[in-house]
């Protein structure tokens, strides 16, 4: 593989990290569209393959999908090429608005006003997002037992969120595992 | 030195253990932000806004904020704090994927990877739940500038309602949704 198709990757993946918003999995349509429609260096096997890793992977899903593709397209100097082609633009973006904009928040009543109305918006994004990952997460009583147990773990009795991670895997590992995972 | 390395490691930490990615990793952030008190829950919300309205994957956005914020003595400092916050969310993802590319059919369809990620899911939704109580309370008791909480808004709990009949029945989209939030909250609150 030469030189200039890692550029490309590169390239094609800082595209991606500059123009969608969201993150994570609403890069997979523009993933698709530009590796499979554009370029056809990869088939729509190799996105199910990317749904199956940001599924069953932990971590920000458009790392996973770049560093997955970019090592399908070009082994390990391709994964890392991708990688920070997809995180270069969030990281300049950001950094500039952080330098830019250093004023405290509370000290201007009518920003702080914007920004509680911006609350209640992330309050309800989180609540609509909650219920539609609840239906397809949440498929008995043990899963809804781990949901509930959960939330309180974390809102009520401040438990490390990993811990959580580690016994809700365990749990699910002992009850999933036995009932059968072929039925799942 | 020491708030580089504790960065890094929390950070990893978040890749490593986030499943769902997006909002459900703003979750974890914020739980793991907040309880060290590097930042007060209305700072953490002001990052957790921009990160979704820029460009680019959530959780790099928020890691990168994070750091700038957390090391704000100089713009090197900013720099440094953001470039260890985003390698340490980032490593977790890029190695294990690399661990596993060659396998992966039989990774993902292994009938324990398959009870482990059931088991994990749900949890998920508890995370998001308990993020939802964070920024209800902001939206319900809007600080004050001295940041403690006010009186109850009645207000808020229209707006958190009507938001999320907007999102939720009518398919407002997370940006515009936003934007409105923020011009209704600037004229009401």
């Amino acid at each position: 593989m030469s030189d200039s198709k890692y550029f490309h990757m590169f390239k094609v993946f800082f595209k991606i990290g500059l123009f969608t918003i969201g993150g994570g999995l609403a890069m997979i349509p523009v993933i698709r569209d530009e590796f499979v429609e554009k370029q056809q260096w990869i088939n729509d096997e190799d996105i199910t393959d990317v749904l199956a890793i940001s599924q069953s992977m932990p971590g920000v899903i458009a790392i996973n999908a770049s560093t997955f593709l970019g090592y399908r397209l070009g082994g390990l100097t391709g994964a890392f090429v991708s990688t920070l082609g997809v995180v270069l633009p969030s990281f300049i973006i950001i950094l500039l608005i952080a330098l830019l904009f250093t004023d405290e928040i509370g000290s201007n009543h009518y920003v702080s006003s914007f920004f509680s109305g911006v609350n209640a918006a992330l309050a309800a994004l989180l609540l609509a997002a909650s219920i539609e990952l609840g239906k397809k997460s949440v498929k008995d009583y043990v899963g809804a037992a781990i949901a509930v147990f959960s939330a309180l773990a974390i809102a009520v009795f401040d438990l490390d969120i990993a811990l959580v991670v580690i016994l809700s895997g365990l749990t699910g590992f002992l009850y999933y595992k036995r009932k059968g995972a072929d039925k799942l | 030195m020491i708030i580089y390395w504790e960065l890094f490691s929390v950070f990893f930490k978040i890749g490593l253990f986030s499943f769902g990615g997006g909002l459900a990793m703003i979750a974890f952030i914020q739980q793991e932000i907040i309880s060290r008190g590097w930042l007060t829950p209305a700072e953490f919300a002001q990052i957790a806004t921009i990160s979704q309205m820029t460009p680019g994957p959530v959780a790099v956005n928020a890691a990168t904020f994070v750091g700038a914020r957390v090391c704000d003595s100089s713009a090197l400092a900013s720099f440094t704090g953001s470039l260890v916050a985003t390698l340490g969310v980032s490593l977790p993802s890029f190695i294990l994927v690399l661990l596993i590319a060659d396998s992966l059919k039989r990774f993902s369809s292994s009938p324990v990877v398959k009870s482990v990620v059931l088991g994990i899911r749900p949890a998920v939704i508890g995370f998001l739940l308990s993020a939802v109580v964070v920024f209800l309370k902001l939206a319900l008791f809007p600080l004050l500038p001295n940041s403690t909480f006010s009186k109850f808004n009645p207000f808020g709990l229209f707006l958190v309602c009507f938001l999320f009949y907007l999102h939720y029945y009518r398919k407002v989209s997370p940006i515009p949704l936003i934007l409105l939030a923020g011009l209704l909250g600037f004229f009401f609150y």
